[in-house]
C-alpha cells in the first residue's frame, strides 16, 4: 500500500528554468531527474521527476522511474531565479568607463546581449530592468525567442523629475502604460551617496503610486531615508528600494502597511567599488563617493540584521540593482544575506516564489491531484482519506462493537483487520459492549482510534489526535502513526503540543500568524 | 464481509445502525406515532355526537396528522449525525452522499410514518370512515409520506446547520407539503364524492418517483453546504 501523492502545480514563474536547447518540440514530454528538489515555496522533495511539457511544468513526483531526459541525480533542482532590480542595458564601453552615453549605438545592442547571456546563464530566468526605454526592445526580442535572455520585465522611463506636479505625474505613469511598462520605477530620494534624502513631494509620490495603481502598474520606488519611505507608505506604493538609510521604525511600518522591502546590501556597493576606475568621475560617481561607500560596506552586514529582523511580517523580496560589472553577479545578493544571518531557505524562497508573487507572475494555472495514479476527483479523493476529528463520530447509544460495525460497513475495513483486535489494539478489551455513552472523553478517542486503525485508506488526517489523551494514549496515538507509516501510508496531524508529535516527522509545518 | 464498501454493504450498515439506535430509544421513537393517534383522537371526540361530519371530515384528519407528526420527527433526521461527527464520515464514505441520505430518509420514514399507516384502518375506524373508501386512504398515505419524507429530507439537510431550527424548519416545510397534501386528501374526497381518485394518485406517484431521484441529491448538496 504505496501512496504516491502527486501534486502537478503548473506555476508560471518556474516554468523557464529548463534552457530552451533541451526543449525539443513543444508538445514531447521533457522529464528531469533531481536528486533533491527544491520547489522555492518552502518545500523539498527527494528523488524528483519534473515533467515539463512545452513551457510548462506538468508535474512533479517523487520515486518515479527513468528514463529521464535528464538526470541530475546528483544536483539540487530548484526553479529558476528571480532579479527584482537589474538594469540589464548598463555596461562598461571600449574604454572601459561606465558612461554607456560613449557607446556608439550599433555597439550597444551586443553588449545587452552578452549581459543577457551572463545572467540567463547565473541562473536567472526571470529578470525586472529598472530604468531604460531600450528595455522595451529587449523585452519584445526575447519573447520572440530569437535573443537568448531570460524572461525581461521592465520600467522603461524611470520618474525622476522633482519638478513635475502630480498632474504631469499621472500623465507620466500613463505615458509608461500606453508604452507597455510593466511597472513604474520612481526616485523618491537622492542616492545614499548623496545623504538619501526625499526628492518628491507626499502629493506627488502619492499621485503616481494612485495612478498606477489605476493602471494596473506596481511601483518600485527608490527611497534610502525615513522622510521618503514614510511618504511611499503614505502613498501605498507596492515596493521600497534600498531602504538602505533606513531606521528601524520603518520596516515596521513597511510592514505594518503591506509594501513590500527590497533591499540592495549584497552587490550594488561592493561591485562599485570593485570597479571603482570605471565609474569615479562619472556623474556623481567622485572620489569622496567611493570613500563614503567603503565606510558604509562595512556596516552592510549589521545594516542587513537589522533589516530582517526589525519586522518579522516584513514581506522582503530580492533584487540584486545589478549594474555594469555586476552581470551574472546577481545571486551574491542573496547569498550575502545568507552568510549575515538570513536562513538559506528564505533566501531561497525570496528569490523564487515571494519575487514571483510581487511581480504578478505566480499563480497555479491548471493542475490535477492524483493519487496512486490515478487522478482524484472529490469522490475517489475521499475514498483514499480517513478523518479523525474532533467529533469521534460515535453514537453514544451503540456499543463500542456495534459502533466500529457500522463504521466499517460505511467506510471499508483493513483486510485481516478484526474489530477486537482493533479494540485490544487501543486498550479497551473488555469494553466490547459497553455502550459509547458510558465511556470517559479519553476512552472515545481511544474507541476513534480503533477506527481510524481499521479504516483501509492510505492517508490519515488527524485533527487534534492527542486530546483528552493521558499519556500512554499520546504513546498509543505515536504508536499508530509510526505503523501505519511504515506500512507504507501517510499521516497530516495538526497539534498544538509539539511534545505529542510523532517519532517520525518526515515534516513539519509552523501555523500561525505571519511572524509568530 | 470483507474490507470492500458497495452501495449495499454501506446501506446495510446504516439500517442495522438506525434499527439498533431505534431499539435501544424505543420510547421516544413512538411519540410521533401517538401523537397522530391523540390528535385523530382529540378529533373523534370534539365531533363525536356528529357521525356524519366525522366521516365528511376523516380523510383530511388522517392526512394532517400524519403530517404534523412526521413534521415532529423531521429536525431529528440529520440532527443527531451533525452533531456528533458521524455526517463527517458520511462524507468520507466510498459511497455517494445521496445514496446515504436516500437509505437514512427511507429507514426514517419505515419508523415514524409506516407505522401510522399500517394503523390507518384502525384510525379510520375511529373517526367512522366508509369501509370503501379505506383502500384510497391507504394507497393515498403510501405514495404521500415517503413523498413528505424526502422533500422534509431536503428541508432538514439546509436546516442542520442551524443550532435549533424547529419553526423554521416547520415554515420551510409546510410550504412545500401542501401540495401533497392537496393531492393525497384531494384524491379521498373525490372518491368520497364517487369520483375517479387517479388523477391525484397518480399525481403523487410521479411526485415520488420524481422525490426519489432528485431529493437524496438536493439533500446531500445541502448537507455540503451546511458542513461547509
Amino acid at each position: 500500500m504505496k501512496l504516491s501523492f502527486v501534486v502537478a502545480a503548473m506555476t508560471t514563474f518556474s516554468a523557464a528554468a529548463l534552457p530552451a536547447a533541451q526543449v525539443e518540440a513543444a508538445d514531447a514530454p521533457v522529464r528531469i531527474h533531481a536528486g533533491l528538489l527544491i520547489d522555492g515555496t518552502g518545500a523539498s522533495l527527494k528523488d524528483a521527476t519534473v515533467t515539463v511539457q512545452g513551457d510548462r511544468i506538468v508535474s512533479v513526483e517523487s520515486g518515479a522511474k527513468g528514463p529521464w531526459a535528464i538526470d541530475l541525480v546528483k544536483a539540487t533542482v530548484l526553479p529558476g531565479l528571480i532579479d527584482n532590480h537589474v538594469h540589464i542595458t548598463w555596461h562598461f564601453n571600449d574604454d572601459g568607463r561606465a558612461d554607456m552615453t560613449k557607446t556608439p549605438r550599433e555597439q550597444q545592442g551586443l553588449k545587452w546581449a552578452e549581459n543577457l547571456k551572463k545572467t540567463l546563464m547565473a541562473g536567472y530566468t526571470t529578470v525586472q530592468s529598472i530604468g531604460s526605454a531600450d528595455d522595451l526592445l529587449l523585452r519584445k526580442e526575447i519573447a520572440s525567442g530569437d535573443l537568448i535572455g531570460p524572461r525581461l520585465l521592465t520600467s522603461s522611463t524611470a520618474f525622476n523629475d522633482v519638478k513635475m506636479s502630480p498632474d504631469d505625474a499621472r500623465a507620466f505613469v500613463r505615458a509608461r502604460k500606453a508604452e507597455g511598462a510593466d511597472l513604474i520605477k520612481m526616485f523618491a530620494s537622492k542616492s545614499s551617496r548623496e545623504g538619501g534624502g526625499a526628492t518628491l513631494s507626499a502629493e506627488v509620490v502619492a499621485a503616481v503610486c494612485d495612478e498606477a495603481r489605476k493602471q494596473n502598474l506596481r511601483v518600485w520606488v527608490h527611497a534610502h531615508g525615513d522622510d521618503s519611505i514614510r511618504r511611499v507608505v503614505a502613498g501605498k506604493c507596492t515596493t521600497v528600494v534600498h531602504g538602505s538609510l533606513a531606521t528601524p521604525p520603518m520596516f515596521k511600518l513597511m510592514a505594518d502597511n503591506g509594501v513590500n522591502f527590497e533591499p540592495t546590501v549584497g552587490v550594488v556597493t561592493q561591485n562599485y567599488i570593485a570597479h571603482e576606475k570605471n565609474y569615479t568621475g562619472i556623474g556623481n560617481y567622485t572620489p569622496e563617493a567611493f570613500v563614503n561607500m567603503r565606510a558604509f560596506v562595512k556596516d552592510q552586514g549589521a545594516r542587513w540584521k537589522t533589516m530582517f529582523t526589525s519586522a518579522p511580517r516584513l514581506n522582503i523580496l530580492t533584487g540584486s540593482d545589478a549594474v555594469a560589472g555586476a552581470e551574472g553577479h546577481n545571486a551574491e545578493e542573496v547569498i550575502f544575506r545568507v552568510q549575515n544571518g538570513w536562513p538559506a531557505m528564505s533566501g531561497i524562497v525570496s528569490t523564487t516564489s515571494r519575487n514571483a508573487k510581487a511581480l504578478g507572475l505566480e499563480g497555479t494555472t491548471g493542475g490535477t491531484i492524483r493519487i496512486g495514479g490515478r487522478d482524484a476527483d472529490p469522490a475517489t479523493r475521499a475514498r483514499h482519506v480517513a478523518y479523525l476529528g474532533h467529533l469521534p463520530g460515535l453514537k453514544a447509544d451503540l456499543s463500542s462493537l456495534e459502533n466500529l460495525d457500522y463504521l466499517c460497513g460505511l467506510l471499508g475495513r483493513r483486510p485481516g483487520m478484526a474489530i477486537e483486535q482493533a479494540l485490544a489494539t487501543v486498550g479497551l478489551a473488555g469494553f466490547e459492549d459497553a455502550p459509547a455513552r458510558t465511556l470517559s472523553a479519553g476512552q472515545r478517542k481511544r474507541l476513534a482510534l480503533a477506527r481510524l486503525w481499521l479504516s483501509p485508506a492510505a492517508l490519515w488526517l488527524l485533527d487534534e489526535p492527542y486530546a483528552n489523551l493521558d499519556l500512554p494514549g499520546i504513546e498509543l496515538v505515536n504508536h499508530m502513526v509510526r505503523a501505519h507509516l511504515d506500512d507504507g501510508g501517510g499521516a497530516l496531524v495538526t497539534t498544538h503540543g509539539a511534545y505529542a508529535a510523532p517519532p517520525v516527522r518526515t515534516r513539519l509545518l509552523a501555523l500561525g500568524e505571519e511572524g509568530d | 464481509m470483507d474490507g470492500k464498501v458497495t452501495l449495499r454493504s454501506a446501506a446495510c450498515a446504516l439500517v442495522r445502525r438506525d434499527l439498533r439506535l431505534l431499539w435501544r430509544r424505543r420510547g421516544d421513537a413512538l411519540q410521533p406515532a401517538l401523537f397522530a393517534i391523540l390528535v385523530v383522537v382529540l378529533f373523534a371526540l370534539a365531533l363525536g355526537n356528529e357521525r356524519g361530519m366525522l366521516a365528511a371530515v376523516a380523510p383530511a384528519v388522517l392526512w394532517v396528522a400524519v403530517l404534523l407528526s412526521g413534521l415532529l420527527s423531521l429536525d431529528n433526521l440529520f440532527r443527531g449525525d451533525a452533531e456528533d461527527g458521524s455526517l463527517e464520515q458520511w462524507l468520507l464514505a466510498p459511497v455517494p452522499l445521496a445514496w446515504l441520505v436516500l437509505v437514512r430518509t427511507l429507514v426514517h420514514w419505515a419508523t415514524t410514518a409506516l407505522p401510522l399507516v399500517l394503523a390507518t384502518p384502525l384510525l379510520a375506524e375511529l373517526l367512522g370512515l366508509p369501509h370503501d373508501l379505506l383502500p384510497v386512504l391507504l394507497l393515498s398515505l403510501a405514495l404521500g409520506t415517503p413523498l413528505l419524507s424526502l422533500v422534509g429530507a431536503v428541508v432538514a439537510a439546509l436546516t442542520v446547520g442551524m443550532r435549533r431550527a424547529g419553526v423554521l424548519l416547520a415554515l420551510l416545510a409546510l410550504p412545500l407539503y401542501v401540495p401533497i397534501l392537496v393531492f393525497g386528501a384531494g384524491s379521498m374526497s373525490a372518491a368520497a364524492r364517487g369520483f375517479d381518485p387517479g388523477g391525484g394518485l397518480l399525481l403523487l406517484a410521479a411526485g415520488l418517483v420524481l422525490a426519489l431521484v432528485l431529493a437524496p441529491v438536493a439533500a446531500a448538496a445541502a448537507l455540503r453546504i451546511a458542513h461547509a
